[in-house]
């Protein structure tokens, strides 16, 4: 057991070590064969943590609001969200009401929402925790109505047996049986809002986040900064998954033996 | 105690009407051992369902102790072949929610000992389901079931899915449980043996649409799952009478035309 989660961490390191070799790779080819300006992975790490004299605000500035738009748009997606499966699994005629609506918000890409925001809330964040939420809402619903739907029936029907009641049937077999489907669905609305994030703050005209960041560093040929930029997403997308997601599913699945 | 009075049910297929039960009469009586044995897919578990309610009959009625069964309840507890547990709770934990609100944890911890005692699981309440054989998720469904004190257990071929030699010895370990406890038990089986070794009546079904096409009360005696099991399978009588279910079955399932032998009959005695 040991000599295997020993084995894992090799391999995650060594790709980890694969990932900065192709970069240093692929910046040495562009820098020396094409001479095209691709920073080395180094400078762009530097760039985050000594920016450049032309930037107007730091860049951990700019992560601090892309975050709080995130946080806030997110949010908003998983109360409704995790509200409306519950209440789609409940009742089959909401969710045959609804299914149209929520199927047709899954299907529209994130940057499509830009026009209708920008109608709706105008320049600004506003208009980007609009287009965070609507882009998470849906997998979300999805997600928490299909993992009701999915509990096995003799659960349910063991729970009337028992004469549970309401509170204690949601709370001891409904929720735990519909947690991993949530779960996933979570994780997927997670990755859609923050890439929505990105866009958002490229087109919508705020001052501050990463997207504005980003595109800035672009106009200004200042690509450390882009590219610091961009491991600061990644990291961001890392530590939301190692944090949060992947120890929920870790509990889930080793409660139910399947880790 | 438990009745099924003129029961009909049939329910709709893609607009085709399926009957699965017809004109089934049938009276448990107190603390007795009772096993519909039938073919498979006949419809002994919605009798079952019925009886448990989950499910209601398109014609007649199921009554427990006089009163029409409406709804599931504590009184009647099914052990699903599934055993049903929850995945997420331990087996203690498992038990501990089927015993009634507003007992004090010290009251909870003496019977959820007492019953893993009776079950054999003794040492076991922290263990996840996962970590159990099927056959030991079944004893705990069973264990479940006398928390919750039902005065009739409806066993729903609980150990279908074991091999043969851990569902012989949990025949005996039921049987111990039954003569410990004195719980009414209705047991649905395919198996003409295990429905032999455990009962102290045996209802037969034929093919769908399901009618009891005989039953045998077996002899009264007090020995213990172990001593039973060795009785009954070495008991010639008991030998011919798995032959004349066996044949009986033959003829019923599905009906051969011409025979006679698939009218619903009276009690007949081994």
């Amino acid at each position: 057991m040991k000599r295997k989660a020993t084995g894992e961490r090799f391999l995650l390191v060594a790709g980890i070590l694969l990932i900065i070799l192709i970069w240093t790779l692929l910046a040495f080819y562009l820098r020396q064969v094409k001479g095209r300006p691709f920073p080395y992975m180094w400078e762009a790490v530097m760039a985050i943590f000594s920016p450049s004299s032309g930037q107007e605000n730091h860049i951990l500035l700019h992560t601090f609001h892309s975050l709080s738009r995130w946080l806030t748009g997110y949010g908003i997606a998983v109360v409704a969200g995790i509200s409306l499966g519950f209440a789609t699994a409940a009742s089959p005629r909401l969710a045959t009401l609804l299914h149209p609506l929520i199927h047709t918000l899954q299907l529209i890409p994130g940057l499509a929402w830009v026009p209708i925001a920008l109608i709706l809330f105008g320049l600004g964040n506003a208009s980007a925790i609009f287009m965070i939420a609507v882009t998470a809402f849906a997998p979300i619903v999805i997600n928490t109505r299909s993992g009701i739907r999915h509990i096995e029936p003799n659960l349910l029907r063991a729970a009337q047996m028992m004469e549970l009641g309401r509170i204690k049937t949601f709370s001891h077999i409904i929720l735990p049986g519909a947690a991993p489907s949530i779960i996933n669905g979570l994780r997927v609305a997670s990755a859609n809002g923050f890439r929505v994030l990105i866009s958002a703050e490229m087109v919508l005209g705020s001052n501050l986040g990463l997207g504005y960041d980003l595109l800035q560093a672009r106009w200004s040929f200042d690509y450390e900064t882009a590219f610091g930029a961009v491991i600061i997403i990644v990291l961001i997308g890392l530590v939301v998954e190692k944090l949060i997601f992947s120890p929920i599913d870790d509990i889930i699945s080793r409660k139910r033996g399947v880790a | 105690m438990l009745d099924f009075s003129r029961i009909s049910h049939t329910y709709d297929q893609d607009g085709r009407q399926v009957e699965t039960i017809r004109h089934f009469d049938l009276s448990v009586s107190k603390g007795e051992f009772l096993t519909i044995l039938g073919p498979s897919g006949c419809g002994k578990s919605t009798l079952l369902h019925m009886a448990a309610g989950f499910l209601q009959p398109t014609v007649g009625e199921v009554s427990f102790r006089g009163t029409p069964v409406s709804k599931p309840g504590r009184d009647r507890s099914l052990v699903f072949q599934s055993a049903a547990l929850m995945p997420w709770l331990s087996v203690g934990a498992n038990i501990a929610l089927a015993l009634p609100k507003g007992l004090e944890s010290d009251a909870i911890d003496e019977i959820v000992a007492h019953v893993l005692d009776v079950a054999g699981l003794q040492g076991f309440d922290d263990a996840m389901p996962h970590q159990l054989s099927i056959g030991m998720r079944q004893k705990v469904a069973i264990a479940r079931a006398l928390a919750m004190d039902s005065q009739v257990l409806l066993m729903d071929e609980p150990f279908a899915s074991l091999d043969e030699q851990t569902r012989l010895r949990l025949n005996r370990d039921l049987v111990d449980i039954w003569r410990k406890e004195r719980k009414t038990i209705v047991f649905v089986t395919h198996s003409i043996q295990e429905a032999l070794v455990l009962s102290t009546r045996i209802v037969l079904l034929s093919a769908r649409p399901a009618c009891m096409i005989g039953q045998w009360r077996l002899p009264e005696d007090d020995l213990d799952g172990l001593d039973r099991q060795k009785a009954r399978m070495e008991d010639v009588n008991m030998r011919m009478l798995s032959s004349e279910i066996l044949h009986k079955m033959e003829l019923c399932c599905p009906p051969k035309e011409g025979t006679g032998m698939c009218e619903c009959m009276g009690v007949r005695h081994a």
